[in-house]
């Protein structure tokens, strides 16, 4: 799978029409491919991300908050969007290659504000 | 020595200030500045002027070829790597003698990195070899 998380720092990013990084791994059989890496977005809209998205042919995506407009766009497309979810992207990372993220998770971790 | 100076140029505000958290992170001292005015105020006024220009090549007013310009009439050793979108491929590749490398956004951290610890050897190696040639 192909996975793609919308970053803030050490996060994920709280919306995903406003992020402005991305983490981005290739991982099969509960394994990473490669190391991941992160991409840095030039201005910050929900569209584009959903271009790159599409563009970079990713199969999951995880998120915190997702427009409507923008998840049901992602899902047409056959991605998989895991939303809500609150916490460091590492774990939220290793989570999804176990198999284990599910929407709506507060992670280890997770900073409360 | 002292971490890499690294001035990142860019109109798109939190993306420079992203990029600079980024390189900040990882040893570098990096400055982020939302026009070339500010940029080109700054290399003048401060004492050791950066390793590295990180520079966007579409600004208001002054643009990147501008900024460019003037920034190796005033010190022709600081490296500039230009930031571009898709379109822009042939404007940069016209300027290739006067840029160490282009990066077309959105930017892929790694890659940025190992072009601008490229260009910050080639800087040093530079410097120090005009210092070698220096008579006491």
């Amino acid at each position: 799978m192909k996975i793609l998380i919308a970053i803030q720092g050490d996060d994920i990013a709280p919306r995903f029409d406003l992020t402005h990084e991305a983490l981005i791994a290739h991982a099969e059989g509960g394994k990473l491919l490669e190391e991941p890496r992160i991409i840095l977005l030039p201005g910050s809209s929900g569209e584009e991300l959903c271009g790159h998205i599409i563009k970079e042919n990713m199969s999951h995506v995880v998120c915190g908050g997702i427009e409507d407009v923008h998840f049901q766009y992602l899902s047409w497309k056959k991605i998989t969007v895991i939303d809500g979810v609150i916490g460091p992207y590492h774990q939220a990372l290793d989570d999804l290659v176990h198999d284990r993220l599910n929407p709506w998770s507060v992670l280890p971790g997770a900073v409360q504000q | 020595m002292a971490d890499p100076w690294v001035l990142i140029v860019d109109d798109e505000k939190e993306f420079a200030s992203t990029l600079a958290e980024r390189l900040n992170l990882r040893n570098m001292e990096a400055v982020a500045v939302y026009c070339a005015e500010d940029a080109l105020s700054l290399i003048h006024t401060v004492d050791h002027v950066p390793d590295v220009v990180l520079l966007d090549l579409k600004m208001p007013n002054i643009d990147g070829l501008q900024a460019l310009e003037a920034i190796k009439q005033y010190d022709p050793s600081i490296e500039v790597i230009m930031l571009t979108g898709h379109g822009d491929k042939n404007i940069v590749e016209g300027i290739s003698n006067m840029i160490l490398a282009y990066i077309i956004k959105p930017v892929d951290l790694k890659e940025l990195i190992k072009k601008i610890n490229g260009a910050i050897e080639k800087r040093r190696a530079a410097l120090s070899g005009a210092d070698q040639g220096r008579i006491p």
